[in-house]
C-alpha cells in the first residue's frame, strides 16, 4: 500500500497559514516565496508581450543548477544576481506589494476569493477535497496528476492528463488552437504489454511527440475501431480544452522531475494565455532555493512548487507522497482566479 | 407520442450507446451514475458524448460535458437540446 492509499479519503491537511484574503496572498505560515522585484519593469506592460518579460524569468532556472554551473540553462552561462529582500517569504519578512514586481503589485481584492467555478466565493479552506480537486486539471509530465484526481474522486474530460508532450511543441500547439491534434495522420497504436497479461493500445502522438494511454485493450476492439475512438477522442477534448482555457476555469498543473527551465513552463501559460486569463503551477522536486511544500509566485497566473517526491515514468500511478493536498490548497490560496484575471484587465488595458 | 413515450425511447438508445461505448451488456436504469458502472470513466464519457452528438445532432457545452455523470444527467441534458431543437423550429 503506497502512502496516498493510506490517506486517501482523508488527507488530513495540517499545514497553517493559507492565504483567502485577498491578493497576494500571504500567509501565516511564510510558504510563500516571491519572486525578484525588479522596478524596472513597466508597471502596464502586457503580460506576456514584452522580450523582457523571458528575460526577466531566466534567472531562477540559473540558479536551479547553481550559480557556478558550467552550464546554464540554453546552454549559456550566467550570474546570478545577488537576492534581495523581496527573496525572503512572506511571512518571514511581511514585504508590502510594492516590493513586488510590478505586475504583481495588484492592489489586494477586499472580495473573497471565488470558488473554482463559478459557486459562492470562498478560500480552499472551505473547499471539501474534491471541489479542491476539481480546481485543477493536469497538463502532463505523466499520468501522476490525472491519476490522483481520478483516485480522489476526479475524473476530469482532460486533453494531456495521460500524455506527456514536450513544453515547447504545447506552447506552440495551445498557441495556435491545437490545429490538428484530432487528425489520424498524426495517430498510430502501438500495443503496450500491461502486467495482468493484457495488452493496452497506446497512442503514439506525431504531432504532440508524446505516448498517451488509450485505455483501450487489444482484442476488445478491432484497431480501426480503436484508432477512430481515438481520433474522436482527441476531436472532442481538444475543442473542450480550448472551451476551458477560454473559461480559465481551472488551474493548469504541470509537474516534471526532470525540473525544466521555469520560463520553459511559462511559455506555456503564456500559450494558455491567448485564450484567456489561465493560471499554472509548475511542480517539481525540491531544489536549493525552494523546500518541498513552498510555493513561489512568478507571476499573477503562474506558481512554481516543490514537492517532496514524484512519481517515476514507469509506475505513474503509484502516488509517493502525501503533499499534493497541501501544495493545491497552498497554489489555490495563491492564485486566485478574480484576482488573476483582473490582472490581466489591467495589462490589456495598458498595452 | 407521450412524454413518457420519448423518454423511455431516448432512455433505450442512451442505454444502447453506452453499452455499445463499454463494449459489454451491462445493467442500467433511469438512476444509474457512471460511479456505479465499472469501466465508465472519462474516456468512455467522451465517446458517449461523442455518440450522442452524432445521434441527436447537437453539441454539448462545456459545463454540459461535465455534468455527464450518468443516466439522470443524461436523460436531462438530452431532453433540454431536443426542446430547443423542436422550439427553434
Amino acid at each position: 500500500m503506497t502512502p496516498f492509499e493510506t490517506d486517501q479519503r482523508s488527507w488530513g491537511w495540517t499545514a497553517a497559514g493559507s492565504a483567502t484574503d485577498g491578493w497576494p496572498p500571504r500567509g501565516d505560515a511564510g510558504f510563500l516565496r516571491q519572486p525578484r522585484a525588479d522596478a524596472t519593469q513597466p508597471r502596464c506592460a502586457s503580460l506576456y508581450s514584452t522580450a523582457a518579460f523571458l528575460t526577466r524569468w531566466e534567472t531562477p532556472c540559473l540558479s536551479r543548477r547553481g550559480r557556478n554551473s558550467a552550464r546554464g540553462w540554453h546552454g549559456t552561462r550566467t550570474q546570478e544576481p545577488e537576492s534581495t529582500t523581496a527573496d525572503k517569504s512572506f511571512g518571514d519578512d511581511h514585504v508590502t506589494d510594492k516590493a513586488l514586481a510590478p505586475e504583481m503589485a495588484v492592489e489586494p481584492s477586499p472580495q473573497p476569493m471565488p470558488s473554482a467555478d463559478t459557486g459562492p466565493a470562498t478560500g480552499p479552506d472551505a473547499l471539501s477535497e474534491v471541489e479542491l480537486l476539481d480546481a485543477f486539471e493536469s497538463m502532463g509530465d505523466n499520468c501522476e496528476f490525472g491519476w490522483f484526481q481520478k483516485v480522489g474522486g476526479i475524473d476530469r474530460l482532460a486533453l494531456f492528463k495521460w500524455s506527456s508532450a514536450p513544453l515547447s511543441i504545447l506552447a506552440d500547439l495551445i498557441t495556435r488552437g491545437l490545429p490538428g491534434v484530432d487528425d489520424k495522420q498524426y495517430l498510430r497504436l502501438r500495443p503496450e504489454p500491461r502486467d495482468n497479461g493484457n495488452a493496452e493500445y497506446l497512442l503514439e502522438h506525431s504531432l504532440l511527440h508524446t505516448p498517451m494511454h488509450t485505455f483501450v485493450l487489444v482484442g476488445s476492439v478491432p484497431e480501426a475501431v480503436a484508432l477512430d475512438r481515438v481520433a474522436r477522442r482527441m476531436t472532442l477534448l481538444s475543442r473542450k480544452f480550448l472551451q476551458d482555457a477560454k473559461e480559465a476555469k481551472r488551474i493548469y498543473v504541470y509537474r516534471n522531475p526532470a525540473a525544466p527551465c521555469v520560463s520553459d513552463v511559462m511559455r506555456v501559460h503564456e500559450a494558455l494565455c491567448t485564450h484567456g486569463p489561465n493560471r499554472m503551477l509548475y511542480v517539481h522536486l525540491p531544489t536549493p532555493d525552494l523546500a518541498a511544500g513552498e510555493i513561489r509566485i512568478h507571476h499573477p497566473g503562474f506558481a512554481e512548487a516543490a514537492i517532496d517526491q514524484l512519481t517515476p515514468y514507469e509506475a505513474a500511478t503509484t502516488i509517493l507522497t502525501t503533499m499534493w493536498p497541501d501544495i493545491l490548497r497552498k497554489a489555490y490560496a495563491a492564485l486566485p482566479r478574480d484576482a488573476v484575471a483582473e490582472s490581466f484587465r489591467v495589462a490589456e488595458t495598458c498595452s | 407520442m407521450s412524454s413518457t413515450d420519448a423518454s423511455a425511447d431516448v432512455f433505450a438508445e442512451l442505454a444502447t450507446i453506452i453499452r455499445r461505448v463499454l463494449n459489454r451488456d451491462v445493467e442500467l436504469s433511469l438512476s444509474t451514475e457512471a460511479a456505479d458502472v465499472a469501466g465508465w470513466d472519462s474516456h468512455a464519457t467522451v465517446e458517449i458524448i461523442f455518440e450522442i452528438e452524432e445521434r441527436y445532432g447537437f453539441q454539448f457545452s462545456n459545463n454540459e460535458m461535465e455534468e455527464v455523470d450518468g443516466i439522470p444527467n443524461l436523460l436531462r441534458l438530452v431532453a433540454t437540446h431536443t426542446a430547443a431543437a423542436q422550439a427553434a423550429q
